[in-house]
């Protein structure tokens, strides 16, 4: 280290405190709901090389970390004093963006003259056009259905603004005054960073400063290695599912091998499936993105809470994601939905760490960040208009840990959404909230269990409500329960329950209720961690008092028996019987990692090596056909009886192939 | 209000502070007893006791003045009521569910705070009004006699209630009261809809859930204090007082205790608007450095801010009170070195038991410790000689810090200061860019212990325009709640187009409102109350948006035909508040508030005699102070007066705190005896 501890922290106070200090610029002047309500925001600092090397713990949202401005700063062009780049285009920045409606903004920073760092900062904002209001869709094919693309052009040039720039934008959004106002905000928060560093150059001198960046970037990664060290090395392989891709009932498959060598991380996603037809891609530019990561970096970070927050540490980590995978596609991809890839990686990476350290990973939460909206007629704002609100965002339970239960009703991997009062809801919009609450016995039980289910049911009061919810997940497979811990439940969507017209929903892409209906959505649950039979039974009774478990539930699952107590009313743990009866069930294994049936049922027939083998046949062929050949592929064996082998999916594949070639377009060639 | 004294007193965890003020001089008098944990109002009694050995009988004082923490410890330390809510069908988890986003979503640990009410104590009601206030489904009373019959039979202490849209039409919640009433007398019930109507049902529930859990500990206090006060001849009714910065008489306070909850240090900002208001200063950031936690507010044009939402311990406190950001670096925080070798400071702290190491109690090395290694304090003098400091314990406990750091003691020490002092910038910068303030037209005023030794570093960092040391930097609480006015606030949720709205309408909303405060003022049992004003505001948005603008409002503004100027003024707010505006939009209220000021008579503040001379520092001490060693001029602040300058570097010692002076600044004394630090030279 270049810098004496004590100056190094106080350094990092200096810096947390533009990085923060920026985050309130933003939140103090943006617009729109996104930024102030849901925090859909982030600020921090760069080095000239384009890494974070401080990031805020505590303002907007946390997964942009590991990211680099590296590749949008070389397509900006040479970058002079007073410039401001603004960019919201993936394909262009190797992935700073991912999705066309984050808008990046940033600012190179110069001390005598030299490029020192860069201030930066993102929001979410209302729309850039595209297929649909707000500018995301499931169903998008391709990235211009979603948007204008800004690849990094400049808003300001040497401090003045470039109108030009500024007229595309408006003309590209169906909000565009709500998107200035939000532009703006980032590009006070950038003007502010510039200014504060510069005060903090005059005090500490250019060389400290800089000293100081690379000290902390440092400091993370040996902090980050010293933790990767104690994983015992290893090959450690797990994979996870999406349910489909919201055009067809095949799963998506995530599949990573992670290596861990001294104090080196890699994490391998070859084994991935091709890139997606629909938006459900995730451009890093096949670099240590953190979106592969979050979950590995929220396990560094929960093991060492102190750790300086920056870029550093995503350096012990390599990656390996080929082109034309869901996490490397190639353009023109569409990629509005990529957090879900992300949600399901988070539990992929963290399943792989559990092979190696159960103690220290919680079992999969719900795994899903759903945004449900709805959207009612607004006659008064003139014929066509409509009205559009955020009903609510729904997680999920969290996973059980070795020493804490999950969290109900939210999961670490969404932990940043912010609900909305029902009662500010129901004002801003014609809708009436039957119930949003936990739902009892959904929890996987564990020795910790993972966290409750949440539940939402909303009746629709206007005629041509729509509703929307991107991000839905989990329906199909559930979240894994670890070290003997049971899985969670999965989610659900049901139109009016309780009445003679319930009807299951299938996952909510573009639904038009009628007027009267209800419709319920109920989110998974956390699955749990370490052996139901194990958990204490007063933890059991008090889950009973409290009604989230049923006495019946409380038998089959925890083996805990439970009877009225002398004054009749309250219960009490019968110990001769539970002991019995935890005696019994403990005679039938448990899995280390609970799947649930739907998984189990699926891998019973579409074995991890034939999905293995079908990946690798789809990489051989050009990215944009890989996706087509792997749904043939599901199509021909659809009544196939299982186990499937990689025998039998070569043996699909080169008939499709010999097909191909001989009948139709000359772009696909034979492997 | 024609007696002599006007009597406040504070409970800390060792001592009970008294503060006496002699109305027509100002003259302020302080002492300490020894705190009865067990038995607060016992301690008080002491107090009173020990006044009247100096003269100061019990029917002298005319006004008296307490600040509890019995609310606030209640709620901290869980060892409140056991008391069950009643909520809208279908909403049981309202208090678990809270606002989901979790403290740190990084953190496979972090949790949102438990409920202080188990799910088993939640209860349902069958009804529902719609958000305009109209019902949509009645009371299903049948479900709901079941359910009171249930929570009489378990026993519980009292009932709150939060049903949906109450804030707009409590038809329900009181429906639900009557009931209560009816099947279960005797049983405390809280309506959310009484206690603070407005919108955000999870937010109101935990307010009248708080408030319920703590008043029968508050209440118990209240009570047993009243007596004994009566006992000892105290004819005035208490004050309590509150987070507001205002006080209540102690009946009201025992409705409400959930009102006091910061008023700690409240009462100190208020104290300190009331000083730099007569040092002529109006703009003001407040640093108050205690033994755990640094607090920091800011006065603009002579007002406080305030928040709509306060925290603590995880919990929203959906009522205003004036905001203060407490940063987790004090006198007692503790020194270590994270598993990087970083240096850190807290935000764990020694607390005072055991103290820092020269506590001699077994403490950590804290950064007291360091203040004492760099020889800026005095040993034989800290809190007036009361508390003996050990130098050579500090530096025992400091020494693996600093052989870690490669330094020796006071150079390791010197950096512990250093760090500290980043991290209080690095907070407090936060809360400058949170309300977009120009730090260089605002003075600095430091208070508590270790303020007056860390503001004129803080003041270099944020590059503000000046410090001020009160000349009793202790007693700003005391001096807050001796000098407050009676404060009540009073809120109206509610759907308000300013474009459809008459002004006549709001008018009449308003005055509904002032009525409502008035009668609070009037239901005071204290005849001091020499006028009042009523402060009418409203928060106000553009249509869509979910963020409000505080808008003061004039009550001209409530005559004539439309709400334009209104209108007109939210606009330019938003453009000065977010750098834009768009005056096409349509504008609507959300809330309409008013405040209620019961006006007291201020005494004087206690004046300084001029001075004769140049100051003469009583000696000398060598201090290290930012990577040098030196020899600084001491001067006894007791000795200085009016008009003396003292040039940093400079230390100055007093009974509750010492002052440090940096070099390139000049403090000045004014003739209430503040000093008011300046720059020599030009700002770099």
């Amino acid at each position: 280290m270049r810098t004496d501890p004590a100056t190094l922290e106080i350094l990092r106070s200096h810096f947390n405190a533009i990085a923060v200090g920026m985050g309130h610029v933003v939140e103090r002047t943006s617009f729109t709901t996104f930024v102030k309500e849901s925090a859909d925001f982030a600020t921090a600092l760069a080095t000239p090389s384009g890494e974070f090397y401080v990031y805020p713990k505590t303002v907007g949202v946390t997964i942009f970390l590991g990211l680099s401005l590296q590749r949008a700063v070389e397509e900006a062009g040479g970058l002079e004093p007073g410039d401001i780049v603004i960019t919201n285009d993936p394909y262009t920045t190797d992935g700073l963006a991912t999705h066309l409606p984050d808008v990046h903004v940033f600012k190179p920073i110069f001390a005598d003259g030299e490029l020192i760092s860069y201030a930066w900062a993102f929001a979410h904002i209302s729309d850039v056009g595209g297929l649909v209001p707000s500018s995301i869709s499931p169903q998008a094919t391709d990235i211009h259905q979603e948007g204008l693309r800004i690849p990094p052009v400049k808003l300001y040039r040497a401090g003045r603004p470039n109108p030009d720039v500024h007229r595309l934008l408006a003309a590209n959004s169906r909000v565009p005054h709500l998107n200035l106002g939000d532009i703006n905000a980032l590009v006070a928060a950038v003007n502010t960073g510039e200014a504060r560093l510069g005060a903090m150059v005059r005090k500490f001198g250019a060389a400290a400063v800089k000293d100081g960046m690379a000290d902390l970037m440092e400091q993370a990664e040996a902090r980050a290695r010293r933790i990767i060290e104690r994983i015992p090395d290893g090959v450690y392989s797990f994979a996870d599912y999406l349910d489909d891709d919201m055009s067809g009932d095949t799963p998506i498959r995530l599949a990573v091998d992670v290596t861990v060598s001294g104090g080196e991380i890699t994490i391998d996603f070859s084994r991935c499936d091709p890139q997606a037809r629909t938006a459900f891609n995730l451009v890093t530019g096949g670099k240590p993105h953190s979106f592969l990561l979050q979950g590995l970096i929220n396990y560094l970070i929960s093991s060492d809470p102190h750790m300086p927050v920056n870029g550093g540490i995503v350096h012990p980590i390599k990656v390996v994601a080929p082109k034309g995978t869901l996490v490397n596609p190639e353009y023109p991809a569409a990629v509005g939905i990529r957090h879900t890839i992300t949600m399901r990686l988070y539990n992929a990476v963290l399943g792989a760490l559990a092979k190696a350290l159960p103690e220290e990973i919680p079992a999969a939460g719900a795994g899903q960040a759903a945004i449900v909206v709805l959207s009612t007629p607004n006659e008064e704002a003139g014929a066509g208009a409509r009205r559009m609100a955020v009903v609510e965002p729904m997680g999920g339970g969290g996973g059980g840990q070795a020493d804490m239960d999950g969290v109900d009703g939210i999961d670490h991997a969404s932990g940043f959404l912010k609900n909305t009062p029902i009662e500010s809801l129901e004002q801003h919009i014609d809708i009436l909230v039957h119930r949003y609450e936990l739902m009892p016995d959904t929890a996987g039980a564990g020795l910790r269990r993972g966290g409750h289910a949440v539940r939402l049911d909303f009746e629709i009061v206007r005629p041509d409500s729509i509703v929307t919810a991107r991000g839905m997940e989990r329906m199909r497979f559930q979240p894994w329960g670890l070290a003997g811990g049971r899985a969670g439940v999965s989610g659900s969507v049901v139109l009016n329950p309780g009445r003679p017209d319930e009807r299951p929903l299938p996952k909510i892409s573009v639904l038009r209720p009628e007027v009267g209906d209800v419709v319920s959505i109920r989110s998974p649950s956390g699955g749990g961690w370490g052996n139901p039979l194990e958990r204490p039974p007063e933890l059991v009774l008090a889950e009973v008092e409290s009604g989230l478990l049923s006495r019946r539930a409380a038998e089959e699952l925890y083996g805990v028996v439970l009877v009225p107590g002398p004054d009749g009313r309250s219960l009490r743990v019968d110990e001769a019987r539970t002991k019995a009866l935890r005696e019994t069930l403990a005679a039938n294994g448990r899995p280390f990692i609970d799947f649930g049936p739907a998984r189990e049922a699926y891998e019973a027939k579409w074995t991890p090596e034939a999905s293995d083998e079908l990946a690798r046949l789809a990489h051989t062929l050009p990215a944009v056909h890989r996706w087509m050949y792997k749904q043939l592929v599901h199509d021909r064996l659809r009544d196939a009886e299982g186990p499937l082998g990689p025998e039998d999916i070569k043996r699909v594949w080169d008939a499709l192939m010999h097909r191909s070639t001989k009948t139709t377009t000359g772009d696909v060639q034979q492997p | 209000m024609n007696g002599r004294y006007r009597l406040g007193i504070d409970i800390g965890g060792t001592f009970t502070d008294v503060t006496l003020l002699e109305q027509e001089s100002g003259r302020l008098v302080s002492l300490k007893t020894p705190t009865v944990p067990s038995d607060p109002a016992r301690g008080i009694v002491n107090a009173l006791h020990r006044l009247k050995e100096t003269g100061v009988t019990p029917e002298e004082i005319v006004y008296f003045v307490h600040g509890t923490t019995i609310g606030l410890n209640t709620l901290l330390q869980r060892k409140g009521a056991r008391i069950a809510l009643m909520v809208t069908e279908g909403f049981l988890d309202l208090l678990a569910l809270q606002r989901l986003r979790l403290p740190v979503p990084y953190d496979f640990r972090s949790r949102l705070p438990e409920p202080l009410i188990p799910r088993q104590a939640v209860f349902p009601v069958r009804e529902r009004l719609l958000h305009d206030g109209a019902e949509h489904w009645p009371v299903d009373t049948e479900m709901l006699d079941r359910t009171i019959g249930e929570i009489a039979e378990a026993g519980y202490e009292g009932v709150a209630v939060c049903l949906l849209h109450s804030y707009r039409n409590p038809v329900h919640e009181r429906q639900v009261a009557e009931r209560i009433r009816r099947l279960a007398p005797g049983m405390v019930v809280c309506l959310s809809s009484e206690l603070w109507p407005q919108m955000r049902e999870y937010e109101r529930a935990v307010l009248a859930v708080v408030n319920l859990y703590i008043q029968p500990s508050a209440r118990r206090y209240f009570r047993g204090l009243r007596e004994r006060l009566a006992e000892e001849g105290l004819a005035v009714e208490p004050l309590i007082t509150q987070s507001n910065g205002g006080v209540m008489d102690i009946g009201t306070a025992a409705e409400a205790p959930v009102r006091t909850l910061f008023s700690g240090p409240a009462a100190g900002v208020i104290g300190a608007v009331r000083l730099a208001e007569a040092a002529g200063i109006r703009n003001v950031i407040t640093f108050d450095v205690g033994g755990t936690s640094a607090d920091i507010s800011v006065v603009t044009d002579g007002r406080p801010a305030f928040v709509e939402t306060n925290q603590v311990a995880g919990f929203p406190i959906l009522m205003p009170s004036i905001s203060i950001q407490s940063v987790g670096a004090g006198g007692g925080s503790v020194v270590w070195l994270d598993s990087g070798g970083l240096l850190k400071v807290g935000p764990e702290s020694a607390g005072s038991s055991p103290g820092p190491a020269c506590y001699g109690n077994g403490g950590p090395a804290a950064l007291t410790d360091a203040f004492l290694l760099c020889g800026w304090l005095n040993p034989g003098r800290f809190a007036a000689g009361s508390v003996a400091l050990y130098p050579e314990l500090s530096a025992r406990a400091l020494r693996p810090v600093a052989e870690a750091l490669g330094l020796d003691l006071a150079s390791a020490a010197d950096r512990v200061i250093q760090v500290a002092v980043a991290n209080m910038y690095a907070e407090l910068n936060g809360v400058l860019e949170q309300q977009g303030i120009d730090p260089r037209e605002y003075v600095v005023l430091a208070y508590g212990g270790a303020g007056p030794l860390l503001a004129n570093f803080i003041a270099e960092e944020i590059r503000a325009g000046g410090v001020l040391v009160p000349p009793r930097p202790g007693t700003m609480c005391a001096l807050g709640a001796l000098n407050a006015d009676f404060v009540h606030d009073a809120v109206r949720s509610g759907r308000m187009p300013l474009a459809e709205i008459k002004p006549a309408e709001l008018k009449k909303r308003y005055e509904a409102l002032a009525a409502e405060a008035r009668g609070w003022l009037e239901n005071q049992r204290f005849d001091g109350i020499e006028g009042h004003r009523f402060e009418y505001s409203m928060d106000a948005r553009y249509v869509g948006q979910s963020f409000e603008i505080a808008l003061p409002i004039d009550p001209a503004e409530l005559e004539g035909e439309d709400c334009a100027r209104i209108a007109g003024r939210f606009h330019e707010a938003h453009r000065l508040q977010y750098g834009h505006s768009d005056p096409g939009a349509p504008v609507e209220a959300v809330n309409l508030r008013v405040r209620a000021v019961g006006l007291t008579r201020k005494p004087p503040l206690e004046r300084v005699p001029d001075a004769a001379g140049p100051a003469r520092p009583a000696g000398e001490r060598e201090i290290y102070l930012r990577g040098e060693r030196r020899r600084v001029p001491v001067h006894v602040r007791a000795e200085l007066a009016a008009g003396h300058e003292i040039e940093g570097p400079a230390v100055i010692e007093q009974d509750d705190t010492t002052v440090l002076i940096l070099g390139g600044w000049r403090g000045r004394v004014d003739a209430f005896g503040n000093i008011l630090l300046r720059r020599t030279g030009e700002v770099r």
